[in-house]
């Protein structure tokens, strides 16, 4: 899509600060609108539940996933789970991404850490307030890439160290 | 004497009564969502909240911390994306209302959720626009809260149209005949626009606030209604239904561990 059309915009100071944001006429109705242009991410990251070898994966919930994996130019979908082809089907709630908008399937549980995945583990608010109170200075965020990004070898040792539990293990 | 409530929820409590059953509502977070579940669970069974992140119908547990938290997956009946959102949902006219945050109000109800100060000088970054502008200019009508904000002769920053300059501009303007802001609930008091200059003027008071203590806070002459309504206390239900939802937001922490407090000295002594 070149650019898409938005209403609401016409008349605020977003006019003002946005180069970006032109006016243009409806050649049907001879209205004025405001249009965006598109925002082209060269990498997406989604978080899916179930993936497969071929590229398919299903997300929860709203379909805002898929459409970040349809406008990026590459996609890296993060699952839970990886299943046999055609095990992929949306449940009741899911939607489904297609393997011609996945260029990489990684297969890491608790990979959507120190958020939730609902259904499989909750929000980890103590981790997200450990990562904002780390992130008010340089010193304190480089110490907290050291100790949990750069440090662990690996994405099991990052979730011993910020001490993940599936609901299986418990 | 009736529970203490905090001017939180006699907020959250007054906006939920604006929203009638069968409404399509969007709602983003905080007050706003904890007065759309209120309704939903006392006088609208029937409405159907929708996110601006593409989910229609939601049930949320607790308030979301944003507007595609997982939160508000529960009981969700349609999912589309924000594109589906503000094309085939928002602009065929299916929303009934939106509620919306205020930092900065003007006469005619038009909006600042953006900056204070200079946009590149500010002296405070606000949350900013989100689909506020679209909804407010889309949905039948709006529904704003207030609370830390200010009412000014001029915004710092214009961001969401109310009635821009007054009369019809509004509509002259494009945006649906009977669309914008139906009331503005604060700490302080309720407040609606005229129908013909649709300049804002006072409905009502919360319990205990008098009329000068709204016009020190008011730059331009305020009109005042022939007769004030008083906010009605939060009844017993809609607090225990607050609380349960979303304490830290209508309670506060500190109201938040008195009750905490009580409810354990009260275990505490049956089991003595």
């Amino acid at each position: 899509m070149p650019f898409i059309p938005v209403i609401g915009f016409l008349g605020t100071d977003y006019m003002k600060i946005r180069d970006d944001f032109k006016v243009v006429k409806d050649p049907y109705s001879g209205e004025d609108y405001v249009v965006v242009p598109p925002i082209i991410p060269d990498v997406a990251v989604i978080h899916g539940l179930k993936g497969d070898r071929s590229g398919g994966v299903t997300v929860l919930g709203a379909r805002n996933d898929r459409l970040l994996a349809t406008a990026a130019r590459k996609t890296i979908a993060v699952v839970e789970e990886l299943v046999e082809p055609g095990e992929v089907l949306p449940g009741l709630q899911e939607v489904y991404v297609a393997p011609v908008h996945i260029d990489a399937v990684v297969v890491a549980p608790g990979g959507a850490h120190p958020t939730e995945c609902p259904g499989r583990y909750e929000i980890d608010a103590g981790h997200i307030m450990t990562y904002l109170t780390a992130a008010k200075d340089e010193a304190s965020f480089q110490n907290y890439l050291e100790t949990y990004i750069t440090g662990p070898a690996d994405h099991e040792a990052y979730l011993k160290k910020v001490g993940f539990r599936t609901p299986d293990a418990t | 004497m009736g529970t203490k409530f905090t001017i939180q929820e006699l907020i959250v409590s007054r906006a939920a009564k604006e929203l009638k059953d069968r409404e399509f509502v969007v709602i983003g977070q905080g007050i706003a969502m904890a007065a759309g579940v209120l309704a939903r669970r006392t006088h609208a069974p029937n409405s159907v909240i929708l996110t601006e992140a593409g989910l229609l119908g939601i049930d949320p547990f607790k308030v979301p911390l944003h507007i595609a938290d997982p939160t508000c997956t529960r009981g969700f009946t349609y999912s589309c994306d924000m594109i589906d959102i503000f094309t085939t949902v928002l602009n065929q006219g299916y929303v009934d209302v939106t509620f919306l945050g205020v930092g900065q109000i003007d006469r005619f109800g038009n909006m600042n959720s953006s900056y204070l100060g200079e946009p590149g000088n500010y002296t405070t970054r606000m949350t900013g626009a989100g689909g506020a502008p679209e909804f407010i200019g889309y949905a039948g009508r709006a529904i704003l809260t207030m609370s830390g904000g200010t009412f000014v002769e001029k915004l710092d920053y214009f961001t969401s149209p109310g009635y821009l300059e007054g009369g019809d501009s509004r509509y002259a303007a494009g945006m649906p005949e009977g669309s914008g802001p139906s009331v503005l609930i604060t700490t302080r008091g309720v407040f609606k626009f005229d129908e013909t200059s649709k300049e804002m003027y006072l409905a009502g008071l919360h319990p205990g606030v008098t009329v000068d203590e709204i016009r020190a806070e008011v730059p331009w002459d305020l009109k005042i209604a022939d007769r004030l309504e008083t906010t009605p206390a939060p009844t017993e239900e809609e607090i225990a239904i607050l609380r349960s939802f979303a304490p830290d937001i209508t309670m506060g922490r500190k109201l938040q561990l008195e009750v905490v407090m009580k409810q354990v000295i009260n275990l505490l002594s049956k089991g003595a």
